[in-house]
């Protein structure tokens, strides 16, 4: 039995340091706030992705507020591609409440769990990445689509001083996976940044800073589609929620502001392992469930 | 793509519609459970276990109660505000869009935002509404 005021301090804590940890890794905080609530304090785990989702709406505006005024998120590629990643979290927050009514949340627990492990191999993509700094794989040939919806632009690249311009490529392949990173933050309460930003760097080839802003942008209306059935379907119980929230943001605004210089790659690589290890723990309940 | 007849500036007007929403929220969100720390109000439940079971708290869908019970400073009302405004926030945000790409003549952007305006007014006012009702 876990008391109520005990859960307060205690989840507000960790949401801190997942907020914290999530913006110095460039992950968002739901990815550790969700196995926390279900691991650590017993939370079905609708009512863990229902509090998490209320934090990636707030982390994913509170820095997107920065990012837009700096200029290097895409707004018109994100709209855009937010056509697919809100209407695939209907589908997700859909199949979720289909998933619990029929008895079937362990297969949610077995999905985060995967999601986890492919954030651990995104969070080792992207420290290979950064290291390189950006590259000759930006794409700036003109195509139809992109000619026509305008999804192209330039941005000010602080390391090589040098605008960059660049044209989002394989664009009907990089909707398709913003519906799915759509689905998977509508079904389990994270942001699905991970997918967004594999999807618009690997695949679109789109400069990787202006995939993650432009990602984060996109993450707030993704989550809000998902939220608001969550919210109005009952998944989104306030007294777990706001110490979440509050925590999330709290801890994201520390990392943002103190650590953005720093890269730390060792504590990156420990995180992998983390991710690795709560994954695995988080398919193993949904097995034993 | 600062528009030079209108003055408006769809960036800074998206960035400052992100930044006051996530204000307003936390500052209410951080308030409510103020009020519930200190107040303790009564039925509030005693272990996690129980407040899942009874889902005390639970979002009121109806406007009305909510406005004047955040008005009056019952915390839980004050919580489910603050929510509120958070989920508002990137539902403003698109309709602010919508407007500026209005001002700026770009015809194939309004149509896209209104789309994902669309898709967000029905997951509020159809699913939503649907899977409450189906429990």
């Amino acid at each position: 039995m876990i008391g109520i005021y005990e859960y307060l301090l205690s989840m507000f804590l960790i949401s801190i340091l997942a907020g914290l940890i999530g913006s110095l890794v460039g992950v968002g905080g739901g990815i550790l706030v969700v196995p926390a609530l279900t691991l650590i304090f017993g939370v079905p785990i609708q009512f863990a992705a229902g509090a998490s989702i209320v934090s990636v709406i707030a982390t994913s505006s509170g820095s997107a507020a920065a990012y837009v005024r700096d200029r290097i998120t895409n707004l018109r590629i994100g709209m855009f591609l937010e056509i697919g990643s809100a209407s695939g979290a209907i589908v997700g927050a859909v199949l979720t409440f289909y998933l619990v009514r029929s008895g079937f949340s362990w297969l949610l627990f077995i999905a985060f769990g995967l999601i986890l492990f492919l954030s651990a191999y995104f969070t080792a993509v992207r420290i290979r990445k950064e290291r390189q700094g950006e590259t000759d794989r930006v794409n700036q040939a003109q195509n139809r689509i992109s000619a026509r919806l305008k999804l192209s632009g330039e941005y000010y690249d602080k390391v090589l001083k040098a605008k960059i311009p660049y044209v989002a490529d394989n664009v009907p392949a990089g909707f398709a996976v913003m519906a799915c990173a759509g689905l998977m933050a509508g079904l389990l309460g994270v942001g699905g940044g991970v997918l967004k930003v594999l999807g618009m760097d690997g695949l679109m080839k789109l400069p990787f800073k202006v995939s993650t802003t432009t990602s984060n942008f996109m993450i707030g209306v993704t989550a809000a589609a998902g939220t608001a059935i969550f919210y109005i379907g009952g998944y989104i119980n306030p007294i777990l929620a706001a110490p979440v929230a509050i925590g999330v943001v709290a801890g994201s605004f520390v990392g943002a502001k103190v650590l953005v210089r720093s890269k730390p790659v060792s504590l990156r690589w420990l995180f992998v392992v983390a991710l690795i290890a709560i994954g695995s723990e988080m398919i193993y309940q949904g097995l034993v469930l | 793509m600062k528009n030079g007849n209108t003055g408006y500036d769809l960036n800074s007007v998206i960035s400052g519609v992100l930044k006051y929403g996530v204000i307003i929220s936390t500052v209410l969100l951080l308030t409510g459970l103020a009020l519930v720390i200190l107040e303790k109000p009564a039925g509030l439940p005693t272990s996690v276990e129980q407040l899942i079971s009874t889902n005390y708290g639970k979002p009121t869908l109806d406007a009305g109660q909510l406005l004047s019970g955040a008005a009056q400073g019952t915390p839980i009302f004050v919580i489910q505000l603050g929510l509120v405004v958070l989920l508002a926030t990137p539902i403003v945000r698109v309709l602010a869009s919508v407007i500026v790409f209005a001002v700026e003549r770009d015809r194939t952007y309004v149509a896209i935002t209104l789309i994902v305006l669309m898709i967000l007014l029905v997951s509020i006012f159809i699913v939503g509404p649907a899977e409450a009702h189906a429990g």
